[in-house]
């Protein structure tokens, strides 16, 4: 079916591949979802059921353009499956469900070839199983079912038409006529451009598609006429002139009204439909070229004067019926029932398609290109520092200066924001993958867990999305595999049998949370100290160890505690991996257990090439960054406020708080050029609930600084989170004040 | 269809192969306390004058600090450090030749840089097996030109060797009893 050339093919099996991803993402949690209803009710949601089958049916449309014929058969099969399920002629179950799931792997898998090859050829063999298997399931329906010779019918029971199906299929037609005109209008004003024929002929194709499908002869019959008209025009075999456009777009208008009659009254009847077959019919037998007029007589072939007649007069309903053909608006009849959009016109142009699925107006963007502006404004903000803070103007009248630096500040961070945001994308992507792994997981393990997913709207960087997958694959699996017990054992414990996972994302304090939990067993502190001895990671038998510190043992190198080695975890690769890939991220990761009630990983990753406030403070010849949404205030102590302890912890007394003082210098190993802390100046730091003082020589000043991170090759680096560029061009060290805190809460025990 | 695709991979095997060859063989050497050393030119995107360093902590002694290169920033390891030599302040000579290995940029600093060597390699004779101190383990070859040896550093150990025992072991031993 596909005649472009090579480097169009190129293109558009990217496309392709991207669009399938994306709708294989879409349909998995479908499914799932699809099932868990069946399981609970024994009811299926139709409308699920019909997006499903449109997730398919869209891949395979597209598939066959592009003639990958095996993705093609296989989604022609998974349709054709769907399609007993919608018609009522079985009830899908956990089989099914299973196959379906198998056949998005499959193609997800042939997907990645198809990448790189351009052909599925290779996969025509291995997918005789899955082949096979549908087969199977459909033979096995068709023959119990109890109208065996209804799947002969073209079309199917009229009680089985509901009026939800009704509007779908209406909503999905003139979607599809939609873009067939808009293909047909830019086709006219540049007709030799054949791939907007292309494109229309797709669009048109896929409406014929769906009419078959509904059992509506009439409109698959027209639409049959029509495509066959402009396949010989994509072919080239036909030159497209605006006659052979006028025909086709007086019968796409036949086809909506055709669509919309049935959409109102359930009858089908396109007005002048045989006189519009004739027409199109003589135009796609003409010998191609340019002589079209010879043939073709200007009466008969004027398009006003024909269909016209046929289907202006409104039928019996008091439906607005199709402007003049000529006049090419969209007009959506008025139904009672057929929900928003009524009557809403739209230009020749073309305007924006409503579409069920989420496509929104977006172009792609090479992520190159955006990381390279990413980069340049936060060079802007830099060289906007430099400018607006040159030594050059201090002490200098500058009202008008300030005021203009003022606006340009205003419009850098507008800029800045704008830039950033274009990177973030929403974790929901992500967090319905994990849909789909739990409930591979617990049938796996005849676990029952429900899954709940909070916040999936939380964007963030798009390269913490690539990145945050398989740490979040690692805790999910070992929520459902270590965590949840089994449901006897569950509601021998008096809990409910079916877990609970939570998985929530927010943000908080310029980072991004990402929470995995579960209601199951909990750590088991013995086993996990007896690993650690074993591995000889505790010294003693660590009776002494805090229930965190304990915790902390799991993130090392081969641990594992699963008593057995089950297929999906166990083999202690798990957690540590976790541990570095969330810290390649800049990110931490925190356990907090409760033996018996559950676990909770809490995984903090910053949002990478952010832009915060900072105060730039001093020590010795270095300069540090410190965030300022944590700086509480900043004070000069005096001697009576200094208090030492016994364990050599300084503690400086603030209004009634006893806070313990980190020294920078002593922390970083600068020379200072204070050490008496009256002389230098403390700053009182706070994270969450946790407070303490950072002793500096002096405070530079407050300014916007890009965070850049540290270079992977010096690895994590003790309470810092990144680097900044100063206004100067030097680098200067941000502090990671939750780090910094925590650190010396343990220093203090 | 496939012979498109064949040919479109013929093209860019050839144009990799072409830039295999202008830079195959290609040493950049420089100078490091009077001896001269060479790194395959297939690493270093360039070459830039001294410039401020900020220093980070807990790095060992040879990682000078960081480096803002046009917004990036980039380690610093002080090559002289890195062989136990004896250090020297820098001067208007003092280089940083900037590698670049698996995506990873770091600077290395040197006495001073002198030029683009061409050494096959059949004048690449194998490093010397005497086990003598432990800096050996980052050479390469030693490249004959005329009468004179280079010796050829390898990057990838240069910047990795051993190095990781030592960024691993930090924060942890604060956690652990």
């Amino acid at each position: 079916m596909f005649n472009g050339d090579m480097e169009e093919r190129m293109e558009y099996i990217k496309y392709f591949v991207n669009d399938s991803r994306e709708l294989l993402d879409d349909a998995e949690p479908q499914i799932i979802a699809m099932e868990e209803k069946a399981l609970s009710s024994g009811e299926v949601d139709r409308e699920v059921l019909n997006t499903i089958f449109r997730l398919f049916h869209s891949l395979k449309g597209s598939a066959s353009f592009l003639d990958l014929q095996t993705v093609t058969r296989i989604t022609h099969e998974a349709e054709t499956l769907l399609d007993l399920f919608r018609k009522g002629q079985a009830v899908i179950n956990g089989k099914h469900v299973n196959l379906l799931i198998r056949t998005s792997d499959f193609i997800r898998k042939i997907l990645n070839t198809v990448e790189t090859q351009l052909s599925d050829e290779e996969y025509a063999e291995g997918a005789g199983e899955i082949l096979e298997d549908y087969q199977k399931s459909i033979d096995l329906i068709t023959k119990t079912s109890a109208s065996p010779n209804g799947l002969e019918q073209a079309g199917f029971d009229e009680h089985i038409i509901t009026a939800e199906m009704n509007r779908r299929f209406f909503e999905e037609a003139s979607e599809h006529l939609d873009k067939t005109e808009k293909m047909l209008l830019v086709l006219e004003k540049s007709p030799e451009n054949l791939e907007y024929a292309d494109q229309a002929f797709r669009s048109l194709h896929s409406f014929k598609g769906n009419a078959g499908f509904f059992g509506y002869r009439e409109l698959e019959v027209l639409s049959h006429h029509a495509e066959t008209l402009l396949d010989r025009i994509r072919e080239g075999e036909k030159a497209c002139d605006s006659k052979a456009v006028s025909f086709l777009l007086i019968a796409v208008d036949a086809l909506r009204e055709g669509a919309a009659r049935v959409e109102s009254s359930g009858k089908l009847e396109v007005p002048g439909m045989n006189e519009i077959i004739a027409h199109l019919d003589r135009l796609a037998a003409e010998p191609g070229g340019n002589n079209g007029e010879k043939v073709c007589g200007a009466d008969e072939c004027n398009p006003e004067h024909v269909p016209n007649g046929g289907y202006e007069k409104p039928a019996e309903n008091e439906n607005e019926v199709a402007a003049p053909a000529t006049q090419i608006l969209r007009q959506v009849p008025k139904t009672g029932n057929s929900g928003g959009g009524n009557g809403e016109g739209t230009g020749p142009s073309g305007g924006r398609n409503k579409q069920p699925l989420p496509a929104q107006q977006v172009i792609r963007v090479d992520l190159e290109k955006l990381d390279r502006l990413l980069d340049l404004v936060g060079e802007l903000v830099i060289a906007e520092a430099m400018v607006a803070n040159n030594q050059d103007l201090k002490g200098m009248e500058l009202g008008g200066f300030e005021k203009a630096v003022l606006q340009l500040d205003k419009i850098t961070r507008d800029i800045q924001e704008v830039a950033m945001s274009m990177r973030m994308v929403p974790l929901a992507g992500t967090f319905r993958k994990m849909v789909r792994l739990v409930r591979d997981l617990t049938q796996k393990e005849s676990k029952k867990v429900n899954l709940e997913i909070i916040g999936e709207d939380t964007e963030v960087d798009k390269t913490v999305i690539e990145q945050i997958s398989d740490p979040l694959v690692h805790l999910i699996r070992n929520a459902v595999d270590h965590g949840i017990e089994s449901p006897g054992e569950r509601s021998s414990l008096g809990k409910p049998e079916t877990g609970k996972v939570t998985i929530t994302a927010k943000h908080a304090a310029g980072d991004v949370w990402i929470i995995v939990e579960d209601d199951g067993k909990g750590l088991d502190r013995e086993k996990i100290l007896r690993k650690g001895m074993e591995h000889g990671l505790i010294r003693s038998d660590g009776w002494d160890l805090k229930d965190e510190e304990v915790w902390e043992l799991i993130f090392e190198p081969g641990f594992s505690t699963a008593g057995k080695i089950t297929s999906i975890s166990g083999r202690g690769v798990g957690m540590d991996v976790v541990k570095r890939n969330i810290e390649k991220l800049g990110g931490k990761v925190n356990v907090r257990s409760k033996t018996g009630a559950g676990t909770m990983f809490a995984v903090r990753i910053p949002l990478t090439l952010a832009i915060i406030e900072g105060m730039v403070v001093k020590v010795g010849n270095c300069r540090y960054t410190i965030p300022i949404g944590s700086i509480k205030e900043s004070i000069q102590p005096v001697a009576d406020q200094i208090t030492m302890t016994p364990g050599d912890l300084e503690v400086v007394r603030i209004r009634g708080e006893m806070l313990p003082v980190v020294r920078l210098h002593e922390l970083y190993k600068v020379p200072p050029k204070f050490t008496d802390l009256t002389e230098g100046i403390l700053i009182v730091v706070e994270n969450n609930e946790k407070k303490g003082c950072l002793f500096v020589d002096e405070l530079l000043g407050q300014q916007q600084v890009v965070i850049k991170g540290l270079s992977g090759y010096l690895g994590r680096v003790r309470s810092i989170s990144g680097c900044a560029i100063l206004g100067d061009g030097d680098v200067s060290m941000i502090l990671d004040i939750a780090d910094l805190l925590s650190s010396i809460e343990v220093g203090r025990q | 269809m496939m012979n498109t695709r064949e040919r479109l991979d013929a093209e860019i095997l050839e144009d990799s192969l072409e830039d295999e060859d202008t830079q195959e063989d290609k040493f950049l050497t420089f100078i490091l306390n009077k001896e001269e050393y060479g790194i395959e030119i297939r690493y270093v995107t360039e070459i830039i004058g001294i410039q401020n360093i900020t220093g980070v902590p807990d790095m060992p002694p040879y990682i000078k600090g960081v480096i803002n290169l046009r917004g990036k920033v980039i380690p610093v390891m002080d090559v002289r450090l890195r062989f136990g030599a004896p250090e020297r302040p820098y001067d208007d000579r003092t280089c940083i030749v900037v590698i670049n290995i698996d995506y990873q940029s770091v600077g290395l600093i040197v006495d001073r840089v002198s030029e683009v060597l061409d050494i096959p390699k059949n004048e690449i004779e194998p490093p010397p097996k005497v086990k003598k101190g432990n800096e050996n383990r980052y050479i390469q070859g030693m490249g004959k030109v005329g009468e004179k040896v280079k010796i050829l550093l390898d990057a990838h150990k240069l910047l990795y060797e051993q190095s990781k025992l030592f960024f691993e072991g930090d924060a942890k031993e604060d956690s652990m009893p």
